[in-house]
């Protein structure tokens, strides 16, 4: 059977227009208030499951590689400590400690050395910005004697040789009027110190055990 | 004049296809409800599953944290280390053998020459980032300057010390090395008698600039600028 609109009554015309709304409205409400919170939710919880899932599997990749990364952090800690105590001017005594060092590569070169001291370094470029701050400052010590030239470069060579971080930053030879084979001379060596608030605690070492612990709780 | 007469009802009439108009209509709806309903069962459905899911990789991630914790506390440790590492290591990198430039200078004077004093010093400057990467930091290095004041005694004093400065600035000399050797002064010396042809000079040479920072990020440097 056929419906014609235009046939309808007016009271069945309202009710069929008032059923299309009603329908449209129902509709939108559920594509409104049920669908796209679900969907909402439903893409969160994929989002949250793609993030879950990369970072348990970056977790157990890095608990994987566990032993190395134990293994790199003994090394890189015995490294450090070893390069601290040989090369890097202690906080407290650097004087005695440089004086000690210098003096023996004098005696080592055959040299004798007139005076060893302190010298102020001043403002190092990169202390006056935080961004730039480094773990290491410089610290100065000033060294007098007479020698040949070749004293000299032995010397230095020496320096250079038994401390890896230490810098020349100053080397003055002047003639000597009255003795051309030997010179006045004198060099400023520069060793790494700690900066303010750094010190041998900044070196990290792996704790007691700590593998064991990582199995237990990963269940390796 | 035409006439047209329809004698069939309304019901009556036929569609030629194997399907009549209304039994479309029908079909389409009762399709069109089917897909929306597996729409829906396949959405909740899906949800379930991925709830699932998130909760079994949840329960996963807390059985390893404890542990996933304690490493990536020593991989901060390590970085840590590096970092120190690194510092340290910006100190040898950047420094220059003095010892080397000595025996090189001294390989490299010409016997016409007396060298009265030698100056090597050292300073720390910074070195701002390229343009290209304006908000990094800049970089600390190291930069020496060499002054050497002698006398030449010869007819051709001024040739020997040119030709010093030019060695000097070439591969036997400073040549990778220097940024600017440049000559402060060159005069007769006073204080030779008279008739000995004697010239006292000083120069001034400028390394460029070395950076304190390890290999691996120089070359990453490298790299970036190459990109």
């Amino acid at each position: 059977m056929k419906i014609q609109f235009q046939e309808l009554s007016k009271e069945q015309k309202q009710i069929a227009v008032l059923s299309v709304l009603l329908a449209i409205g129902i509709s939108y409400a559920t594509y409104r208030f049920a669908l796209v919170p679900s969907l909402g939710a439903m893409r969160k919880a994929r989002e949250e499951l793609g993030e879950m899932e990369s970072q348990l599997r970056k977790a157990e990749r890095l608990i994987a590689r566990r032993e190395r990364i134990v293994e790199d952090l003994e090394e890189s800690s015995d490294r450090l400590g070893q390069w601290v105590e040989k090369y890097v001017a202690p906080q407290e005594n650097r004087l005695a400690w440089a004086t000690e060092y210098i003096y023996r590569i004098g005696r080592e070169v055959g040299i004798d050395i007139e005076a060893a001291s302190e010298v102020a370094v001043g403002l190092v470029p990169w202390q006056s910005a935080p961004e730039t701050k480094r773990i290491f400052d410089p610290y100065a010590t000033r060294i007098v004697f007479r020698g040949s030239f070749f004293d000299l470069v032995q010397f230095l060579e020496k320096v250079e040789k038994t401390n890896p971080f230490a810098i020349v930053s100053l080397v003055n030879i002047a003639a000597y009027p009255t003795d051309p084979e030997h010179h006045n001379i004198e060099v400023r060596l520069v060793f790494p110190t700690w900066a303010e608030e750094r010190g041998p605690r900044d070196i990290r070492s792996p704790p007691k055990g700590v593998l064991q612990q990582v199995d237990a709780g990963s269940g390796a | 004049m035409n006439l047209r007469l329809d004698l069939l009802k309304d019901e009556e009439f036929r569609f030629p296809g194997r399907l009549s108009r209304p039994t479309m209509v029908k079909l389409g709806a009762g399709a069109a409800a089917a897909l929306v309903a597996a729409v829906v069962v396949g959405l909740i459905l899906q949800g379930r599953i991925t709830r699932g899911r998130l909760q079994r990789v949840r329960a996963s991630m807390k059985k390893i944290d404890a542990s996933y914790q304690i490493v990536r506390g020593m991989q901060k440790d390590l970085m840590a280390n590096r970092n120190l590492q690194n510092d340290l290591e910006g100190w040898s990198r950047a420094r220059l053998s003095s010892a080397q430039l000595l025996r090189r200078l001294q390989s490299i004077v010409p016997p016409e020459m007396e060298l009265k004093r030698f100056t090597l010093a050292s300073r720390f400057e910074m070195i701002p980032p390229p343009k290209w990467k304006k908000d990094s930091p800049p970089t600390p290095g190291l930069r020496y300057t060499m002054r050497i004041e002698g006398r030449v005694i010869s007819a051709f004093a001024e040739t020997v010390v040119v030709e010093f400065l030019r060695t000097l600035k070439s591969g036997a000399g400073f040549g990778g090395l220097l940024e600017s050797v440049k000559l402060e002064r060159l005069h007769r010396d006073p204080t030779v008698s008279a008739g000995r042809e004697a010239r006292v000079f000083s120069v001034l040479l400028e390394t460029v600039i070395r950076r304190m920072e390890p290999q691996e990020e120089r070359a990453q440097h490298a790299d970036e600028v190459k990109r």
